[in-house]
């Protein structure tokens, strides 16, 4: 699985570095830092639930062969 | 006698699961306000604020179901299904049952948006996620218009609580981040200012002051007709018009009564109770009643028309008029004939089994118009 935030939208509300901080860091003005796209599998139902509250659904959950 | 039943399980279940529906519509709305500051701390990060909101607004569309089905199974309110979806339809308090229906469909398309909003895209789901700051206050008035427990203490107090919690969170939201959009939030302020203005001026000339029950739109109806149920169906808590028969004025008598009540079904979904009443000791001593409405769960009918004769066997329509307020089994009738108008206040027990009428009948000669 792949883990994508969309930079372009993302407003830095945080949420997603709250819920899976195993994976996501934040910089200093709070927008999240992937650490790698390619996610573990042990992360990826953490993963699905960052995304899903997102408030701006800008972190993405993708397979990989897209 | 018509048994009286009291308000059934279902009835207190809706009027309790309303209220606790309004509780968590109020803490969602609330942090869903200042949510979008990003109110966190550090013992309370973001998300949890978030998770809390979506609990709530769930939570609620439970206790809302429930609250509609107790409302539709209950017979104490003829309320079907389709009046609490389809705004203003209901026989029983149009408007203010209309709002309930309004908030409901409201809060159900901001939930299936919410749910599905992966699906809807962002913007979508944002745009009806607006809907809900129309729906709060939509189910408030909701609540105060048509609650039965509104004029309780306790119950405008948890009121009075909802308001001054949702303005906090909407002056919290205000005040972040001023002076950007300055417009927007001038208009969120006035929009706030007004609807609390409003609100202080509705509710002692509407839900508080007497006589709201009827004027809100309890039909004026529901009589017990053939099963002993529904003489208490519109006795939720309002003093009856046909409850005060002044005496002493000259034309005025007050006797006992005693016949028969029949039902028949006219057509689908309407049905005729017809009232034959013989009056003891009077010169008028014929006195029909006839209702037509449609019949509740649970027995009785909601009235849409009715004709009242007083009069002799040989001419029973001396005087003749129509139902003008009606309560459980407690009539008031106006009717007029060459001579002048009467006012007729009847009290009826009637025994379901037998389809035996008794009771009271105090006229009075109408005055003016």
């Amino acid at each position: 699985m792949q883990l994508h935030v969309n930079p372009v939208d993302c407003l830095a509300h945080g949420v997603c570095a709250d819920l899976l901080p195993e994976w996501i860091s934040r910089d200093e003005w709070g927008y999240p830092i992937v650490n790698d796209p390619e996610l573990p599998p042990e992360l990826v139902e953490g993963a699905r639930r960052a995304a899903n509250h997102c408030p701006l659904l800008d972190l993405r959950l993708d397979p990989e062969n897209i | 006698m018509a048994s009286s039943v009291g308000p059934s399980a279902l009835w207190y279940l809706t009027r309790g699961t309303g209220t606790v529906t309004l509780v968590l519509l109020t803490i969602s709305v609330a942090l869903g306000v200042a949510n979008v500051r990003r109110t966190h701390t550090e013992r309370v990060p973001r998300f949890v604020v978030e998770a809390v909101h979506r609990t709530a607004s769930l939570l609620a569309l439970g206790f809302l179901a429930v609250h509609i089905v107790t409302s539709v199974l209950d017979p104490f309110a003829p309320i079907r299904l389709i009046d609490t979806v389809v705004p203003f339809v209901s026989a029983y308090r149009p408007v203010w049952l209309g709002l309930g229906a309004i908030a409901s469909d409201l809060l159900i398309a901001v939930a299936l948006t919410s749910v599905l909003r992966r699906r809807f895209g962002y913007r979508a789901w944002r745009l009806t996620h607006w809907l809900a700051y129309a729906c709060w206050p939509v189910a408030l008035v909701h609540g105060l218009g048509t609650g039965s427990d509104a004029k309780t203490s306790w119950m405008l107090a948890l009121t009075a609580g909802s308001v001054l919690v949702v303005l906090a969170a909407v002056g919290s939201r205000i005040a972040s981040g001023w002076p950007d959009h300055a417009g927007v939030r001038f208009s969120a302020i006035a929009a706030s200012v007004f609807a609390v203005i409003a609100l202080l001026i509705w509710l002692p000339t509407g839900p508080l002051s007497s006589g709201w029950a009827k004027r809100a739109g309890t039909p004026s109806s529901l009589l017990a007709a053939a099963t002993p149920v529904s003489a208490t169906t519109t006795s939720t808590g309002r003093s009856g018009a046909a409850s005060s028969a002044g005496g002493g004025a000259p034309a005025a008598f007050g006797t006992s009564v005693t016949g028969t009540v029949g039902q028949s079904q006219i057509r689908h979904r309407l049905v005729r109770v017809d009232l034959r009443l013989a009056l003891a000791g009077q010169p008028l001593n014929a006195l029909d009643i006839r209702i037509d409405g449609h019949p509740v769960s649970g027995g009785g009918v909601a009235m849409t028309s009715s004709s009242v004769a007083l009069g002799t066997p040989a001419t029973p329509a001396l005087y003749s008029g129509r139902i003008t307020a009606l309560e459980g089994t407690s009539i008031e009738a106006r009717v007029s004939g060459e001579r002048g108008s009467l006012i007729l206040l009847t009290q009826l027990q009637i025994d379901p089994r037998s389809g035996s009428v008794t009771g009271t009948l105090n006229a009075q000669p109408a005055t003016g118009g």
